[in-house]
Formats: C-alpha cells, structure tokens, sequence
C-alpha cells in the first residue's frame, strides 16, 4: 500500500475510525494489528521478520536492564547479531557473496541466492537497535508491556520508509497518549496534503526527467544532457523521500502521535556540514549517536575525527543500498565532510573566511553545495559502477559533447516554484503557520492544494524512492 | 538566439541569486521551530476541510463541467476533437432530408465517406452525418449521442458497427480523457463500468466527479504552449470542413499476403518498415480476456442505446466492418459469441450480416493492416449506403420491428438473414 494510493487512505480512514471509537489500551492493539496488515500487503512472508527482531529485543531490552558486567555486553552482542545479522543477510549477503564471487572468479549463480530485501529492514532495524543500545547504556527503562514496544518498532506511518524512530522519542508518547489537539489534527492534514504535493507533484515529474536519463544514460551522452539528469534526479530524491517523511508525520499526528523532522530544506544549505544536520536528519543522528561519537566523535583530534567522519558517511552511503556505487558514494559525502573540515580551519581568520559569511556569498555557497549534491547522484541512481562512471565522465565533460538539456518547460517551472516556496518557507514558516490561519486563507489554501493534486499529478501511484533502500 | 538564451541563463541566475540572497537571513535554522499544539482561536478542522472540499469541486465544476475549459481543449487531441465535432453536430442546423448518424472508431472515420454517402443516397432523400472517431468506442458512441440528440428523434437512423475493435485495454486513460467533456455527475458509477482494471474504473469514476482529472496532460499542454494552443483553436472551423473533405487515403498494401497456418507474412519491396511492423502487429491474436471484456462491452452498452431509442422512431442499424486485409483473423468475430446476440434480443434494429463487407477484405483495400484506403472507402460507403437505403426504404415497419437476434448470423457463419 502506497502513500500515494487510494487503498492506503481507505486503510487509514478505516484505521482512524477504529482507533477512536475504542479506548487507548485496545486502539493499541488496533495499530498494531493495522500495522501489520499494512507491512503483510506487501508481502506476508516478512512479518516473521519482524516479529522475531520485536520479541528478541523486547526480552533482551528487560534483561539489560538488570544485567550487568559481561552477561550486559554479552546480551547486547545477541541484539546487535541478530538485528544486524537480518539486515546484512537480507540487504547485504548478495553484495558480499557477488563481489567473493567476482574477486575469486567464480560464477556468481553457485553462492549469490538472489533475496528479495524485504521492505523497511533498514529502518525498523535500526530503530529496534537504538532501544536494545539506550537501554544497555542505561539512558532509558526497558519498555514492560509488549504491546508498546511492538508498535513502537511496527507502527505503519514510520515502518517502511521512516523517519527513524527512537524508542526514547515514541515510547512516552505511547505510555501517555492524548488526543490530539484540533491544532495539533489540522497540521497533521496539513503536512499530509504537503506530502502528496512533494511526492505526486514535484518529485514524479522529476521523476519523468531522471529516468529518461538514467534508464539509458549512452543515448544521452554530452555534460549538459548529465547535469540535467542528475539535477532532476536530486529533486526527485528530495521531494520523494521528505514527502514521504511529511505523509507519515501527518499520519503519525493525526493519530496522536509525533514523529521528529527528517529534512529541514536541506537543499538551501551552505555547506556539507549543514546539510547533514538538515538531511535526513534521524539517520544521520542515528550514525552520529550510534557510531560517530562511540568512535571518538571529534574529540581525539583531527586525524581520528577524519577517520570517524569517513567511516560514518560510508555507513550512511552502504546503509542506502548494498552496491559498491552506494559505498562510494559515502566515501564522497565524507571526503566533502572532511574537505569542507580542512578548507574551514586554513582559512579561518582571513579574508576568504570573512567573506564566506557575508550575505551576498550565501547564494553562491547553496549552488555550490547543490552542486555537489548533484556529482553524488550517479552514485546514488546509477545501476552499477560502469554507468556511475558514464555520467560522471559526462558530468564533467570528459565525453567532448555538449548533449541536449533534458529538464521540460513543466520540470523547470516546478524548480523555481520549489525554490521559491523553500525561500518563503525558509523565512515565514508559512507552512507550519497555516494551521494557525483563519478559515479565509485555509479554505483558499486548501482549494489550491486539492487542484494541485488533481490537474498536476504524474500518472498513477508511482513507488517511493527510498523502498530500494 | 544565442544573445536570446545568453540573457534567460543571466535571467535564471539573477533570479536564482535574489532568491537564495533572501533565504538567508542571519544564521540557518538546524532545527524547525515548535510545530503549534494550541491556538488563539477557535479551530475548525473539519468545517474548513469540508468547506475546502465543497469549494474544490464547486470551482471544478465551474471550470470543467461547464464549456468553459472544454472549449480551450487542444482541437487535436482525442478529447478536443470530440469536444468539438459534437459540439457542431449539436449547433448545426436540420437539413431537412432524413438524417442517418454514422458512428465508429477510426475504420469507420477512414472507411466512410459522408460525400460519396449523400452522393448514392441523396436521390432516396438521406443525408449522411459521420461522428466516427479515432479510438472511441461503443462506450463514447452513446454519450455522443446522448449529447447530439438529447431528444431521441433527430435522426432517422443510427449507423452502429459491431465487432471487435483493435484498441487495446490499456488505453484506459485516453478514453476516459476522450469521454470526459460528454460525461456528466451521474455517468459516474455507469461510465467506470465500462473499465476492466480496478485502477481505470477508480480514474473513470473521479472523472465523472473531477472532470479535471482527465484532462491533466491537456492543461499542462496548454501551460506549456498557450499562444499555440489559441492559434490551433481559430483553426478549428477550416480543420472541420477539412473533415467533410478528406476522401481518404491512397496508398495501398497490395502484394502483401498472409498464410494462417503458418502466421507467415510476406511484405511487397515498396511498404516501409512502420507500414510492415503495424501490419505484423495486427496479425497479433488478441487475449482472449480482451476480447471477452470487449465483447461484454458491446452487448451492455449497444443494449443501452436500444433502451435509449426504445421509444423512438429512429432506427438503430447495427453494421460490421472490414475485419482485416486478409480476412477473418483468430477472434476477430463477435456475432460468434453466444453472448453477443442475446443481449440485443428486445430491440427492433437493422442489423447487417458479418458477411457484408467481406469482398473488402483484401490488401488492395487498405492502407495498413486496419484501415480502408480511399478506394476501400468508397466501396465501403456504396455498399453499405446501399443496404441502408433498401431496408430504409421499404418502409415495412414489420420488418423494422423484427428482433436483431434474427439477422445475426450463428456461429457457424451461416447467415440467417431473410
């Protein structure tokens, strides 16, 4: 069931009709059970999965909270092996038994068995990890009732696709549930419509751009044919996933529940640090939380923060995607990390460094962080390492073609329409304010979205993006 | 035009520049300001959701329902040009002769001639009008009417082809955008019918309501090119009376032959190769659960027009058309069906047996492996304004009443007809 889809808002309105018309403790139940439904329409097959990660973490969470010494890390071992051992037999086994294969020139058909990833491992493995690693490091209780962690770990707007949850962040939501304010409901509608308008909008016309190009980047040769491609590409990813981000904190609201922010334009950022703190944002304080500041974080000096730096962009990039174009594309974001580190201490106290924080340098920062993001694309879309190479040699001119500019009329109407909106945004919140607004500029704001979604839509529901990863 | 586009890059920048200079004020955000959880004011989810709603469909309907978008529809689309040759099917004036309605797809807009029609028949007092489009179907064809004779007494007779058509499923979404400026709120559950995949009827339903909906490749069209668009708009009238004078076209597919048994086709040197691959296609069998749905089609919505006329003195003919250049092909016949005749027992209609046109049948008659070339399309229109002509004229009310069940022919391909 897609976001996107009719099916999923009759489920959720069915949901919602449920959930409050029973008390909280059985509305419980009902979420989980609508959870579940939702993850089985997909495949039925996977729920074990699921449901073996919950129970194990749930009785490891307990017996954490009461161990200690080497039984402590000893359990928190069993948690990291068989939350990680789902995830890197089901996401990764292929990746490493295809390159064995390769590297002892062996068929690949005798040792790659061709699983099917099921759907979210990466997010609610992660999630389920954050608990089993708060509670061993004594930052939160171990969660008693069953129930609570289960729908924790299974709760359908974040399951799929995130934003990655933290026990700390859902679990007292859940032990205290409240309705939700009226305010609380129409800013739920709100970023659910927004959500619609990201993916059905922006990003599925982009969408339309981008596959165009890298469905066969050689019929396309030349730079320009490139960065068009790999620009409609980074709005399509943009748009996809954080409308995917709004739908499910919609949801999510209109539930009673709060989901943290996942992207904060991050696309108007100045630098690579920045846009990290905007992008993706639960996952990359997942890594900084789990793997960056366990490591040393930035306070053993330069040389191991770089090292720390890498290894957390290389987690992030393999996180995506079990391909060599997805490590690399790590190891770029890190050495840009890393680059952005050197370039920031050689030029502090001087002249450069004054005029990088003036205002009139603010443009020129964003497009060449932009930028940057678009060279990290064909990491990120290309199928294998060949055709990643094709378009950055195209990127970069090395083809001797100028090529042919691939963004429409429509696609480029729709990137300064987002630039402008991200601007306005930006600087009113005007978004966020609408739930606050009379009913003479809600009613009309919300004639206007209902048009969108009816005359600008791509054609069907076209899948999120990030299910891949 | 280098100067041109030199200026649109500096433009673009500038604009990308200001816009970026105005985001960035002070320093950036890493964290989004509290999402409000109280108001000031009293708030009112559902009024203004509900009042949203009503005034989104209110503003479709003014804008979609009415003829004020349909008459902006691009005049070449499939939509457009429906749009507008009922609209001057309804506008034109009573000619003052007995007026038979031609309907049809594109082998009836390519087969039939309404000048050589009123050529052979105008001595018997007819007047031809062809609204046969391009990829409509029985589905569109009653709307059409619906639309052009509101009354259900404008025409003496009603040119309805049967048989299976070559469209295939998938396109879904071209009908129900071509249906759209015939369809009204009620069509709703009726139109969706019509559309096999869940997915299509969805789409078919909501145009009904959100007329919008189905004209949004239209709209971004028109977005993207609107001084083409009012220029393709003003010539509308000249593309209309260049319909009345199309004569069809010359070219032939004379020496191609196919082998049934074998399914091997040989192409004379002079076809291109789009001409040889579109004949190939053609040859391709149809799936059977098309040809059932297309079938369950025509026997439901062919009843509806009989019902429409049931109280009519208009008479409804049903016609075959030419199946292919090489005859009958696997599941190109409908009156087969069992199911086919018994849906059309209750109304009084002409019906003309399968067989009519089968001397057409041959490459020299066609253009591609669909389609009559202008001299299939003349025979074509001789023959079958003959037969109109004959039964139209005999005036024998008994034998106008007589059930359409009886002139089909059986499954064998023996005519039945007296």
């Amino acid at each position: 069931m897609l976001f996107n889809s009719f099916q999923y808002w009759i489920f959720f309105l069915i949901v919602v009709v449920l959930f409050y018309s029973t008390p909280f403790r059985i509305g419980k139940i009902i979420l989980l059970c609508a959870s579940y439904i939702f993850y089985m329409w997909w495949d039925p097959r996977f729920i074990a999965l699921i449901i073996t990660s919950t129970v194990v973490d749930y009785f490891l969470g307990i017996w954490l909270e009461i161990a200690s010494g080497r039984r402590k890390k000893f359990l928190l071992g069993i948690s990291l092996l068989v939350n990680l051992g789902i995830l890197g037999f089901f996401k990764y086994y292929d990746f490493f038994a295809g390159s064995l294969a390769s590297l002892l020139h062996i068929p690949e058909s005798s040792i790659v068995l061709q699983i099917i990833l099921p759907l979210g491992v990466s997010f609610y493995t992660f999630a389920s990890l954050s608990y089993t690693i708060d509670v061993y490091w004594g930052k939160m209780k171990a969660v008693r009732n069953f129930i609570d962690y289960a729908l924790f770990i299974s709760f359908f707007p974040h399951l799929i696709n995130g934003p990655i949850i933290r026990a700390g962040q859902f679990l007292p939501q859940i032990q205290s549930w409240r309705r939700p304010t009226a305010i609380m409901v129409q800013s739920g509608i709100i970023l659910v419509l927004s959500g619609l308008v990201k993916k059905m909008i922006f990003a599925d016309r982009f969408a339309v751009v981008s596959d165009m190009y890298f469905n066969h980047p050689t019929a396309h040769p030349g730079w320009l044919a490139a960065w068009t491609g790999c620009i409609a590409f980074a709005m399509q990813v943009f748009f996809d996933f954080s409308g995917y981000t709004d739908i499910a904190r919609g949801c999510a609201r209109l539930l009673g529940f709060e989901f943290p922010l996942n992207f904060l334009r991050p696309l108007l950022s100045r630098n690579p640090r920045e846009f990290w703190q905007k992008w993706h944002m639960t996952l990359s304080s997942w890594v900084r939380d789990y793997v960056f500041i366990p490591l040393g974080g930035s306070r053993r000096g330069s040389l191991v923060l770089y090292r720390n730096l890498m290894i957390a962009m290389v987690l992030v990039g393999f996180w995506h995607g079990a391909s060599w174009t997805f490590i690399l594309f790590g190891v770029y974001q890190g050495m840009l990390l890393i680059g952005y580190r050197f370039f920031e201490q050689a030029t502090a106290g001087t002249m450069i460094s004054r005029i990088m924080k003036k205002r009139y340098f603010v443009p020129i920062s964003v497009t060449l962080l932009f930028m940057s993001f678009v060279i990290g694309m064909p990491f990120i879309r290309g199928q294998n390492l060949q055709v990643s190479g094709y378009v950055l040699s195209g990127l970069f001119g090395f083809q001797h073609v100028t090529g042919e500019f691939l963004l429409t009329a429509g696609t480029l109407a729709l990137f300064f329409i987002s630039l402008v909106l991200a601007v306005a945004q930006e600087r009113t919140q005007f978004i966020d304010r609408l739930a606050l607004q009379p009913a003479r500029i809600q009613i009309p704001a919300y004639v206007c979205v209902f048009l969108a979604l009816e005359l600008f839509p791509a054609t069907g529901p076209v899948p999120f993006i990030y299910f891949q990863f | 035009m280098s100067l041109a586009i030199c200026l649109c890059v500096v433009g673009v920048i500038a604009i990308v520049y200001i816009a970026l200079y105005f985001s960035s004020k002070g320093t950036p955000p890493t964290e989004s300001p509290a999402d409000p959880v109280v108001s000031a004011r009293p708030v009112h989810v559902g009024r203004n959701l509900l009042l949203g709603a009503v005034a989104f469909v209110a503003l479709d309907g003014i804008i979609f329902h009415t003829r004020l978008y349909p008459s902006i529809l691009a005049p070449d689309s499939y939509a457009g040009r429906l749009a507008v040759i009922t609209q001057a099917e309804k506008k034109r004036a009573s000619s003052g002769r007995k007026e038979v309605l031609v309907l049809g797809d594109s082998r009836i807009a390519e087969g039939f001639s309404t000048a050589v029609a009123d050529e052979v028949g105008s001595a018997s007092g007819l007047k031809f009008v062809s609204l046969a489009e391009p990829a409509s179907t029985i589905v569109i064809w009653h709307y059409i009417l619906r639309e052009v004779d509101p009354t259900a007494q404008r025409y003496s007779a009603i040119v309805v082809p049967y048989g299976i058509g070559y469209e295939p499923d998938t396109a879904g979404d071209l009908r129900i955008s071509m249906a759209a400026p015939l369809l009204r709120y009620g069509d709703c559950f009726r139109f969706a019918s019509a559309f096999q995949p869940w997915s299509d009827w969805f789409r078919a339903f909501t145009a009904c309501i959100l007329r919008g909906s189905a004209y949004q490749s239209d709209l971004l069209n028109l977005l993207q090119h609107p001084i083409g668009r009012l220029g393709s708009i003003q010539l509308e009238a000249a593309r209309l009376r260049s319909r009345a004078a199309y004569e069809g076209r010359d070219s032939d597919i004379a020496g191609t032959s196919y082998d049934p048994k074998t399914h091997k086709v040989s192409f004379p040197p002079n076809l291109t190769e789009a001409q040889k691959q579109l004949i190939s296609q053609s040859l391709n069998p149809r799936p059977e659960s098309e040809r059932e749905h297309f079938v369950k089609l025509q026997r439901g919505w062919i009843q509806l027009i009989f019902d429409r006329y049931s109280n009519s003195s208009t008479a409804i003919v049903l016609t075959p058309v030419p199946r292919s250049p090489f005859g009958e092909l696997a599941g190109s016949s409908v009156t087969g069906d069992p199911a086919f005749p018994n849906a059309l027992t209750k109304r009084a209609a002409f019906s003309l047996p399968e067989q009519t046109f089968n001397f057409l049948e041959k490459p020299e008659y066609y253009f591609d492996g669909y389609h009559l070339n202008a001299k299939g399309r003349r025979r074509f229109t001789e023959r079958l304004v003959a037969e109109l002509v004959g039964r139209l004229q005999s005036g024998d009310a008994q034998s106008r009443l007589t059930s359409v069940h009886n002139y089909l022919p059986t499954s064998g391909g023996q005519e039945r007809y007296h």
